[in-house]
């Protein structure tokens, strides 16, 4: 206490000048404010307000960079000032903020889409459908000049669909894939080469090598793979497509996907195919092979902690995705580089016979959608914006700073994202464990999994797991599915019941005949989709006749199911 | 001033006359919204699913002395939807009288005629348990009420043939496949041409006469695919029930070829090519799918020698 007091009385100019500190910063805050508040209130200036969850390193630079290039472009096109500012919020409250701010008509003019409330974008957005099917007049001088915006876009812009109102909303700007990461030195080190193996066999033998290396040299610190929970999930890209055979044996509609819907119940209650099936088998452990090279306990492991054991050098191999390619590379001190996962090929000698080649990503989504909202002030000048931003050379150029794989055709990435650059030769995989998302299927699922991945039980013990929970939770699910098909149909019910208000009373409102003919399209869209909604009645009868000639599964399901399937019922 | 405000002859008038005024100035100014535009903002109420704001606004056109006789015909319809239609709570019941009410009074009118019937044929067929036959009616006579160049009467056709896909009966899908040869000539050319083939294709899959479905994917896809997604599911179902029911390879290379030029961001385009080439160079047995199955009339064949 005595000492404290002769510490303070001995220096009182300190107090002063924490005081004089302190009144300096909050005049400068005041007055970045009040600067902030001038130049937004300059009715010269069209202040554009941007809002995004993008907080990776080197983005908001990138974003900066174009937006002062648009600026002044924009200056030099109309001779009217604009302004453009972003603020990027935390992933965690955007949801929130979407949907609050969007209530309260407070929206930013520009709002990264892709967390809000189901419904809320045609709620609080602006649809560019017109504007997307006429060229982007900032690829003016180059071959897009005359191609419609949409078709500009690796995906044909398929992701900016709404899928409530069938109408495009905003555009993205990026896309993104998932890749390893591996350490040069460490390889290097230990192996005298920079070249990781692009063989999947070649690549667990490395693993294991690189354990007993470890070993001998006493590093006991490193370990071949950093991986957590989140990273056992992200190696499921591994998978090659080794399922694809069981798909089209069992695709009962001859539309290639089996998997996710009644088919698979259908097969499975018929005996047709089990989890003990060797093409599951190929698909499960391609992936539990490689968890057997992660760190002991990862499965506790926090995401970010199995991170930074990679970026401290700790670790030979990681798998991220494309957004986190540039923390990576400024973080770590080493050469680092970037491969596609070595998958299991058709020459594999434990998997190949089951092996069509790799997954296709060819339907890769594009990212970082903005969408103009309803209460923007300036919304052509946003969505001219938008058109800038996605121009091939801006594009380019966003991309190339950002370091992120680009959304347009013909835009160069950074060297860092070559490797991430979206591979459409391959096949397609599917999951064959659910009839519906998020269900009681992929509980048990991911419950066998993660026993599987953690070493816990072997493929045998998986299996068994599957066998034993599978039927309680089909029966589940197909109550779930055919609720489903009814509730999905009723609510695009309510959707054409509102076009055809439109329709037929849309001129009464001064609704223009293209307005009312577009209501025409979209009432055709929606029975597009719709057509495929008329399926409950199919597998009731399939259901019965299973039942009937005395299919063992299907009786153990059946036990289970609760609802009355009215099967008696004609 | 006594006079005005507390002589004995105008007092009451002049009271009245004052608090008149200053309800005048203090009430809130007369809506500026005409009936048009409240139906306006109450349709994009219905279409955003804010249906109590949807219903307050079609209620104060319903009501509304300023709205004419149309309007409030349409206030009324959009009440009689929220009824029908929103969810959660919709109520297809209730919504019947509703309908019927404006029936009666729009009779004359054969567009309303249509939209009208139509709605109540969907509540017959959603009704628990639903009144299939009522429904068909209701959507017979709407049909009939209109011309066949009326989008509502096309829709008609379709919904009227989703009636028969509801039972897990094989005799209402039957009796579907031969109702849709009647519907054909009232919608051939029209926007839902495509549609309709569409829902032929689904009631042939559940009937599982797969040469029927064919017919109708083709009919579906030569007639126009608007959304990308279902496109490349008809060209993908076309080129494998081909190649595996109707071992009509040429055509399912052709398909093949389609699917990987008109829909190149599948994920199913690179095998698309790759089993297009294997075809076109006589290939049958594929280093991409498994084997073809045996046919159904190749093992009853069998069975047939077997037997003898």
């Amino acid at each position: 206490m005595a000492a404290s007091r002769e510490e303070t009385g001995g220096r009182p100019w300190m107090n002063y000048l924490a005081l004089v500190v302190l009144t300096f910063s909050f005049s400068m805050a005041l007055w970045k404010v009040l600067q902030v508040r001038t130049q937004m209130r300059d009715p010269d200036v069209a202040i554009i307000r941007v809002v995004h969850w993008q907080l990776e390193a080197g983005f908001r630079e990138a974003f900066d960079d174009i937006a002062r290039r648009f600026e002044k472009v924009y200056l030099e096109e109309t001779g009217h000032k604009v302004h453009i500012v972003q603020n990027a919020l935390s992933e965690r409250v955007y949801k929130q903020y979407v949907q609050t701010q969007g209530i309260g008509k407070t929206l930013p003019d520009l709002v990264q889409l892709g967390r809000e409330e189901e419904g809320a974008v045609p709620r609080f957005f602006l649809s560019n459908t017109q504007e997307v099917q006429k060229p982007n007049p900032y690829n003016r001088g180059t071959d897009l000049e005359d191609v419609p915006w949409m078709d500009t876009y690796l995906d044909g812009m398929v992701g900016s669909i709404d899928q409530r109102d069938l109408e495009y909303y905003g555009a993205a700007s990026s896309t993104l894939s998932i890749r390893l990461f591996y350490n040069e030195r460490l390889l290097e080190q230990a192996f005298g080469t920079r070249e990781p193996p692009t063989d999947y066999r070649e690549f667990l033998n490395l693993c294991r090598r690189f354990q007993e290396w470890a070993t001998e040299t006493r590093r006991t610190d490193l370990i071949p793979i950093a991986a957590s929970r989140f990273q056992a999930s992200v190696f499921r890209n591994m998978r090659a497509a080794s399922l694809l055979d069981l798909i089209l044996t069992h695709d009962r509609d001859y539309d290639g996907n089996f998997g996710a819907n009644d088919e698979v119940l259908l097969a499975y209650a018929a005996g047709d195919f089990d989890f003990r099936d060797p093409h599951i088998r190929t698909d499960q452990l391609t992936v539990s092979r490689i968890t057997r090279f992660f760190s002991s306990g990862f499965m506790a492991m926090d995401r970010m902690e199995a991170q930074f054991r990679f970026t401290q050098g700790k670790a030979l191999f990681s798998a991220s995705g494309s957004w986190d390619a540039m923390s990576f590379s400024s973080q770590v001190d080493f050469p680092m580089g970037i491969i596609d996962f070595p998958r299991p090929t058709r020459d594999d000698p434990e998997f190949g016979r089951h092996v069509r080649g790799r997954v296709s990503e060819a339907d890769a989504p594009a990212v970082f959608r903005l969408a103009v909202s309803k209460f923007s002030e300036h919304p052509d000048v946003a969505l001219r914006f938008l058109q800038f931003l996605t121009s091939r050379e801006n594009n380019q150029r966003f991309n190339m700073l950002s370091r992120w794989p680009p959304a347009i055709k013909g835009a160069e990435p950074h060297p860092l994202m070559i490797p991430f650059m979206r591979d459409p030769v391959g096949f397609w995989t599917a999951d064959l464990h659910r009839l519906v998302g998020n269900g009681p299927c992929t509980a048990v699922y991911t419950q066998a999994n993660w026993e599987l991945v953690e070493h816990k039980i072997d493929f045998a013990g998986f299996a068994e797991m599957m066998e034993a929970e599978m039927p309680r939770a089909m029966a589940q699910e197909f109550e779930r599915l055919l609720n489903r098909e009814t509730e999905e149909r009723l609510a695009q019910d309510m959707s054409l019941s509102y076009q055809i208000g439109v329709h037929t009373f849309g001129a009464d409102w001064g609704l223009d005949a293209a307005a009312r003919d577009r209501s025409a399209v979209k009432m055709l869209y929606l029975w597009e989709n719709r057509m495929r909604q008329y399926r409950n009645a199919y597998r009731l009868l399939e259901w019965r006749r299973l039942l009937e000639s005395g299919a063992p599964k299907a009786a153990e399901i059946h036990q289970h199911i609760k609802i009355d399937l009215g099967l008696n019922r004609e | 001033m006594v006079k005005w405000f507390g002589g004995r002859d105008g007092a009451p008038t002049t009271w009245i006359v004052a608090l008149a005024c200053l309800l005048l100035c203090t009430a809130r100014a007369p809506a500026d919204e005409t009936p048009a535009a409240l139906l306006e903002s109450a349709w994009e109420e219905y279409g955003f699913q804010s249906f109590t704001s949807a219903r307050k606004l079609f209620a104060e056109v319903a009501e509304s002395s300023d709205a004419d006789r149309e309007q409030r015909l349409q206030a009324r319809l959009g009440l009689a939807f929220v009824t029908h239609y929103q969810m959660p709570g919709r109520d297809p019941e209730a919504a019947v009288p509703l309908y019927e009410s404006l029936l009666k009074e729009a009779s004359d009118d054969p567009e309303w005629r249509v939209l009208l019937l139509a709605r109540l044929g969907d509540c017959h067929a959603e009704i628990d348990p639903p009144k299939l036959e009522s429904a068909r009616q209701f959507y017979r006579r709407a049909m009939d009420a209109g011309p066949d160049t009326s989008l509502m009467v096309q829709e008609t056709v379709l919904r009227l043939l989703t009636t028969y896909m509801s039972q897990p009966n094989p005799e209402e899908f039957a009796r579907g496949l031969v109702a849709v040869e009647e519907f054909a000539p009232r919608i051939r050319g029209s926007r839902f041409e495509s549609i309709f083939h569409g829902l032929i294709a689904e009631l042939a899959f559940s009937l599982g006469d797969l040469e029927r479905m064919v017919t109708a994917l083709d009919a579906q896809y030569r007639t126009g695919i608007n959304n990308v997604k279902v496109r490349e599911k008809v060209l993908f179902q076309l080129a494998r029930l081909h190649e595996v029911e109707l071992r009509d390879f040429a055509a399912a290379e052709s398909y093949y070829r389609r699917l990987a030029a008109e829909v190149p961001s599948s994920q199913k385009a690179h095998f698309a090519r790759l089993r297009a080439d294997e075809l076109r160079d006589g290939k049958i047995e594929s280093a991409y799918a498994p084997p073809l199955p045996p046919l159904v009339r190749d093992l009853a064949g069998e069975e047939g020698v077997d037997g003898r």
